[in-house]
């Protein structure tokens, strides 16, 4: 059974991209469009990994890593951010969240999924 | 290597007497947002300039690029399309870091004329175009003025707080300091690696 992966991002085209990559791979794919829709859709079921961006509308995707952090289907599950912040002091926030991984864009599909393959084990 | 002036925010101002505001000057490759009552002013052969702003709030900001040559498989994930969203997506964020709400944005775009002949590049400025449509149409942000295309360099002038645009039609040359600049990112944007860093905690 393909690995379930929550790919969050108020861009429709950064959407579509990480989309595009992961289902090539195998991976099913669930898409949200912020933090808000992010977590809406985590709670419902348990994904094996969320990818999320950080600057969004309404929830930015450090607040939605603590968010899930505090649910028990999430507290050990991958979580990694990709994003255009690159600064040591974002990606120390990032780390202290709880995040799993701090990806910079812009991506490279074939880093992309060998760092995914990596935390999914 | 990326040159320094590459995705960065512009730094070049200067006083826009014709307005009686301060101007910020962009060059090829830089970005630059503001809540001020600025002119935002650049420069464009091939390359494209994407003009967005809040229309409630008047924060506001302009990019200046190009899309690197080149194709890798996917048309979708290319480096020309990764690349292109890469800058669209710096412009994006820094209005919504200073305060733009996503749903009110509107864009002006310009330039992408056929203006690096002689050098095989003569589609570079309908592919820069073409990518900045797809994306805006993509994105839902949409586009109330555009002057692109033709085969003229202009000269754009950007009043975020006003959403008001100025386009002058300038004299094609070969020799003058845009263009120059413009042949010189294009030549860097041929090296460059379209993939950033990861640092995995564990």
């Amino acid at each position: 059974m393909s690995k379930s992966i929550l790919a969050v991002d108020d861009s429709t085209t950064i959407r579509q991209m990480v989309s595009l990559t992961l289902k090539s791979a195998g991976y099913e794919v669930t898409e949200a469009v912020d933090g808000q829709d992010g977590l809406a859709k985590a709670k419902g079921r348990s994904f094996n990994l969320v990818l999320t961006d950080q600057n969004m509308p309404r929830m930015d995707g450090l607040s939605l890593v603590k968010s899930l952090r505090g649910l028990p289907e999430y507290k050990t599950a991958p979580i990694l951010m990709l994003t255009t912040e690159s600064s040591d002091e974002m990606k120390s926030k990032g780390r202290a969240a709880g995040a799993t991984g701090w990806l910079v864009k812009p991506f490279d599909p074939p880093r992309l999924l060998e760092v995914v393959r990596k935390v999914l084990g | 290597m990326a040159n320094k002036s590459d995705d960065s925010i512009a730094t070049y101002f200067f006083q826009a007497k014709e307005f009686n505001l301060d101007g910020v000057r962009l060059l090829p490759g830089e970005y630059f947002v503001t809540q001020k009552k600025m002119a935002l002013v650049t420069v464009l052969g091939s390359c494209v300039a994407a003009c967005v702003r809040d229309k409630f709030t008047g924060v506001g900001g302009m990019n200046h690029f190009m899309l690197p040559e080149g194709g890798d498989g996917d048309e979708r994930l290319g480096r020309p399309a990764r690349f292109g969203t890469y800058a669209m997506e710096l412009l994006i964020n820094q209005l919504l870091r200073m305060g733009a709400d996503r749903r009110r944005l509107e864009a002006k775009i310009f330039g992408g004329g056929r203006v690096l002949e002689g050098m095989a590049q003569t589609q570079v400025g309908e592919r820069n175009v073409a990518f900045v449509l797809g994306y805006f149409a993509l994105e839902g942000i949409p586009i109330s003025a555009q002057d692109v295309l033709d085969d003229y360099p202009r000269k754009v002038c950007y009043l975020p707080h006003t959403g008001q645009a100025f386009v002058k039609k300038l004299r094609l040359s070969g020799r003058d300091e845009a263009d120059s600049a413009e042949r010189a990112y294009l030549a860097r944007l041929r090296g460059r690696k379209v993939g950033g860093d990861v640092e995995l905690f564990v």
